[in-house]
């Protein structure tokens, strides 16, 4: 029987970047200190006294849920939690949705749930489905990205959110990291950073679980038998790069523990400021889209072109 | 040894055949994935790639790759 490091119980997880087996209890309270921790070093919630969080209800987002509203007592600041009801069949969004409830009454966190239909008229499905026809080219996730990012900017600007949060985890990070040194594009990694600050009335963007695998987001909610939608997104198609990087990655965690926090934090600490310094400028001047007032690259945000081209099929 | 596997994104049970004494560790590689890539569980505990497997229980495989 494996131990833990810190008890002798019997162990569940292996953290061998850390070099630790731990029980239940002490894995738990292991994801705990080391959140806070990291917060810490990093300076991820200075200055703040009032962050969105963005929840999906998947295994990620809820262990962000959990461990911010530990953030907020220990640092003294406020949550406000956000679910977009981005109306994708198969039960996806219900459960979704469910969850992330659950997770809101549970911890007593005030929440917005919103509706893409309600506000403006049609869903993902929608988009899925009639996307092309109208001219939407972009893949179905890249929209929905667009999407979820005006949507969470909008909400922060309405509940006062100084910074916004998001379930980014270290998978997630490595996959970004190297599939955006393959393509070389300088503007996808100035802004790959642990925290973007925020940019007139674009709320800044901090991803607090960089460091943690997800493997330790999905251990930390079983553990915790806290309530998460497990299925995969419908219109998720697997892109292969990022299949293979994700593969690869994990091969070499196996025989090096510690290589994806290794390459993340050498990214962050190092690569990532250097470029940011001499490529901000390409990142872009800040406009204000003439049609919703929000901040936009061009005269017309991404957002507002999404919603132009789907007007034709609201109401059909 | 011989022992049931529950894939449970597949839904489906399989019976895989593993050298003697073998390992959570074996079990995942036979599969195809790493121990980052999975949680195993026996009656609804994770376990530790090192803990030895039993004749003929079952282990459940979750993938932790949600995809999105």
């Amino acid at each position: 029987m494996v131990k833990c490091s810190r008890c002798g119980k019997k162990a569940t997880i292996m953290l061998k970047y850390a070099r630790l087996s731990l029980c239940k209890e002490h894995f738990i309270e292991f994801i705990e200190n080391r959140f806070i921790k990291l917060s810490m070093r990093n300076k991820l919630f200075e200055n703040v006294s009032k962050v969105l969080v963005a929840v999906s209800g998947g295994k990620d987002s809820v262990t962000l849920l959990h461990l911010m509203s530990k953030a907020a007592e220990y640092f003294g600041f406020e949550i406000h939690g956000l679910t977009i009801d981005l109306g994708i069949g198969r039960n996806y969004s219900r459960k979704s949705i469910e969850a992330s409830v659950k997770n809101y009454e549970m911890l007593k966190v005030p929440y917005t749930i919103f509706s893409l239909k309600k506000h403006y008229g049609f869903t993902i499905d929608d988009i899925a489905l009639h996307g092309r026809e109208v001219g939407i080219k972009k893949p179905v996730c890249s929209v929905c990205g667009t999407i979820k990012r005006y949507i969470m900017n909008k909400v922060a600007l309405d509940v006062n959110a100084d910074i916004i949060v998001t379930g980014h985890n270290l998978d997630d990070m490595v996959q970004y990291v190297l599939s955006s040194v393959y393509s070389g594009r300088i503007e996808d990694i100035v802004r790959l950073g642990l925290k973007i600050p925020t940019r007139d009335k674009l709320i800044g963007r901090v991803k607090p679980l960089a460091y943690f695998s997800e493997k330790e987001t999905l251990m930390y909610v079983l553990l915790r038998k806290l309530p998460f939608n497990y299925d995969i997104c419908p219109h998720y198609r697997p892109r292969k790069l990022h299949e293979e990087i994700r593969k690869i990655s994990n091969e070499l965690e196996e025989v090096v523990p510690g290589s994806k926090i290794t390459l993340v934090r050498s990214f962050l600490e190092k690569i990532q400021p250097a470029l940011e310094a001499k490529y901000l400028s390409s990142a872009g001047e800040l406009r204000i889209c003439k049609l919703c007032g929000m901040p936009s690259i061009g005269e017309v945000c991404s957002f507002c072109k999404i919603k132009s081209a789907m007007k034709d099929i609201i109401g059909r | 040894m011989k022992v049931r596997v529950n894939l449970i994104r597949e839904k489906k049970v399989i019976e895989l055949e593993l050298k003697d004494k073998a390992k959570v560790r074996d079990l995942i590689h036979k599969l195809g994935y790493t121990v980052e890539d999975v949680v195993v569980l026996k009656n609804g505990e994770p376990l530790v790639e090192d803990e030895f497997l039993e004749e003929g229980s079952e282990y459940v495989i979750m993938p932790v790759a949600s995809g999105g």
